[in-house]
């Protein structure tokens, strides 16, 4: 919905859009700078604008009654530039300036020199040199890496084509040179001036004196220049913006595929494992996660094309709004979703089981983990390892979770037998969930001839999740006992000082004779 | 020098030479004048008209009258003066000696 405007025109009566109507007053406000030496400008212009109300009456019809910017864009286009209508050349210095019939170069894709979509020969006309060299470059670019494709495709959507006489004409003109771009500053200074030029004119009704002329016209230049500056550094960033969006559309598309091929699994572990209650299906949760990754990204490809200020209809107003709102839809049913995993994760329990271990004064113990496993990959801890946990399928195909949390304490006690106490602990939404968890992580050893042979893993059912699973094996020894710890025990004790473990790496392989609160080592060199 | 410039300027001086000869056998207003130079090629845009038709005015050469339009707003009709039509035998004239120069030099440049 657009305000429009009645205006009186060589007599004639038009509705006018409120933009357009700005448009068409700065154009025959410049027409009438660019005459100011002509005699009788007021009839000219009311030539001018006869000409122009004949115009819009053969533009307008009964679906078309408003004159919009467009209307007005395409009059500027048959009627020409404020400069063309200056034929006074006597007073000017004809190199410098600007030719009635052509206006500055403009960079438009020649049709018809085209091998492809006449992008080379458009620049070739831009920067005045042959087209060959520019289609050269696109072959380069496209051994490297395929770039000059998609650039030659980005420039063939943003490039207009030359379609008119006049654009033809002002795709041939004039190099880019520094004559040119005096012109283009002094023409934009015109610009301002006038502006500044109305805005003083209602401010107060009084001429300025020569000497504030001077002193403005010398910051209007140097805005000018400024604002030139500033043009090309904004189209840079919206030609990075636009190739980087549309890297990572490419990028996270490719990465979806594939997880779609592997049917959207984790190395190792299974998405269904790790999600509380699959209330809502796999698939679902993809395309969320799809919708929140490649949203943000077709922005910045959008807000590109609007620093280069093309009228692409790449993404229109309500296409913009609802991506918006679906972006934020998927979002919140991520946090969502983040937040009831979390809500999984929040009590923790603990249960404790202690038995007997047959080792008394002088006795040796030997300590070991046991080899005698299908798993065997799973024969080290390391928490920093995403394999931590694996999902296996046992003999029955059943869908087990197996994990190597295990943590080796080894404690001296005053008792007389020793102790092995196993500590399983899980965590849950509730206390008692938590428990359960606990309760049903499977764990073994078995003690036979002084040798101690524990699991390197524990096993739990599939349904129970991945909730911080974990074994906690302490085994406390009586003074004067002696401990052999076998090599494969390194990982499995790695500990702080805070879990007051006796038995130190790098103490594996020797024997050790308990103390009330180190170890003893019997075999080892004393250096 | 550059050859924009150059181009432009043989292409202005002419141009009223062909404003007046449009007008020579029958009077035209401003979109009949634009159409014909437009076919022709002479004229790209059509600002550049409206100073020079004012200025032909002015000095005498040309005359208008107001004639409704069917259409749009009343049209200016411009027709040749008496000065108008002996300014115009004389530029033709002048263009034909112009013209016969013009290919003696080059075509003499070409021969040699």
């Amino acid at each position: 919905m657009k305000k429009t405007i009645s205006i009186n025109l060589a007599g004639l009566f038009f509705h006018i859009d409120e933009d357009a109507y700005k448009e068409l007053q700065n154009y025959l406000a410049a027409v009438k700078r660019s005459m100011q030496n002509e005699q009788g400008t007021s009839e000219i212009i009311a030539d001018i604008e006869a000409r122009i109300a004949e115009l819009f009456s053969e533009r307008i019809s009964s679906s078309q009654q408003v004159i919009t910017s467009e209307i007005v864009e395409d009059i500027i286009d048959i009627m020409g530039q404020p400069e063309d209508y200056n034929i006074d050349d006597d007073n000017n210095d004809s190199n410098t300036r600007t030719d009635s019939t052509q206006t500055t170069k403009r960079l438009f894709r020649d049709k018809e020199n085209a091998f492809v979509g006449g992008v080379s020969a458009g620049l070739g006309h831009y920067l005045g040199i042959d087209p060959l060299w520019m289609r050269l470059i696109w072959i380069l670019l496209v051994f490297g890496l395929g770039t000059g494709v998609l650039l030659y495709l980005i420039m063939w959507i943003l490039i207009p084509a030359a379609n008119t006489t006049a654009e033809k004409l002002s795709m041939m003109g004039k190099p880019i040179n520094i004559t040119n771009i005096e012109e283009q500053v002094k023409e934009g200074f015109g610009n301002v001036k006038e502006h500044l030029d109305k805005v003083t004119e209602k401010v107060k009704q009084q001429d300025f004196n020569a000497l504030q002329t001077k002193s403005r016209s010398f910051f209007e230049a140097l805005s000018s220049i400024l604002s030139i500056c500033f043009k090309f550094f904004i189209k840079g960033i919206g030609i990075l913006l636009i190739i980087s969006g549309i890297f990572a559309i490419i990028t996270t598309s490719i990465s979806f595929f594939t997880l779609g091929i592997f049917g959207v699994t984790i190395p190792g572990i299974e998405i269904n494992s790790l999600l509380s209650t699959p209330i809502i299906p796999l698939w679902l949760i993809t395309i969320i996660l799809l919708i929140v990754v490649i949203v943000p990204p077709l922005f910045v490809v959008f807000l590109g094309l609007r620093l280069l200020e093309t009228k692409s209809t790449f993404l229109n107003k309500t296409a913009r709004i609802s991506l918006f709102i679906l972006w934020g839809v998927a979002l919140s049913c991520l946090i969502a979703l983040s937040l009831q995993q979390l809500v999984d994760f929040n009590e923790e329990a603990y249960i404790t089981k202690v038995n007997e271990l047959k080792i008394s004064k002088n006795d040796t113990l030997y300590l070991e983990m046991s080899k005698n496993s299908k798993y065997t990959k799973l024969t080290y801890r390391d928490l920093f390892k995403s394999d931590t946990y694996k999902v296996f399928r046992d003999s029955d195909q059943n869908q087990l979770i197996y994990g190597s949390n295990i943590r080796l304490i080894v404690r001296s006690t005053n008792d007389s037998l020793g102790t092995i106490s196993i500590e399983k602990s899980s965590l849950g939404k509730t206390y008692e969930l938590a428990k359960e968890r606990a309760e049903n992580v499977q764990y073994g050893y078995r003690f036979e001839n002084h040798t101690l042979k524990l699991d390197p893993y524990f096993t739990t059912d599939i349904s129970h999740k991945i909730r911080g699973q974990g074994i906690e094996v302490i085994v406390t020894l009586p003074k004067e006992a002696v401990l052999y710890a076998d090599k494969n025990t390194y990982s499995f004790h790695r500990n702080y000082d805070k879990h007051q473990d006796l038995l130190k790496n790098g103490d594996e392989e020797h024997f050790l004779k308990v103390k009330s609160n180190e170890l003893e080592c019997l075999d080892c060199n004393k250096n | 020098m550059k050859i924009e410039n150059t181009k432009a300027q043989m292409r202005k001086g002419v141009l009223e030479f062909c404003i007046l000869s449009v007008l020579e056998p029958k009077d035209a207003y401003v979109a009949e004048i634009l159409e014909t130079l437009k076919d022709a090629k002479m004229l790209v845009v059509e600002g550049t008209i409206y100073p020079l038709l004012t200025r032909l005015k002015n000095s005498g050469l040309l005359e208008y009258r107001w004639e409704e339009s069917p259409t749009g707003p009343p049209r200016k009709y411009y027709g040749l003066t008496t000065s108008g039509k002996l300014f115009l035998k004389e530029l033709n004239t002048t263009w034909d000696a112009l013209q016969s120069a013009v290919s003696v030099v080059t075509q003499n440049q070409t021969k040699k």
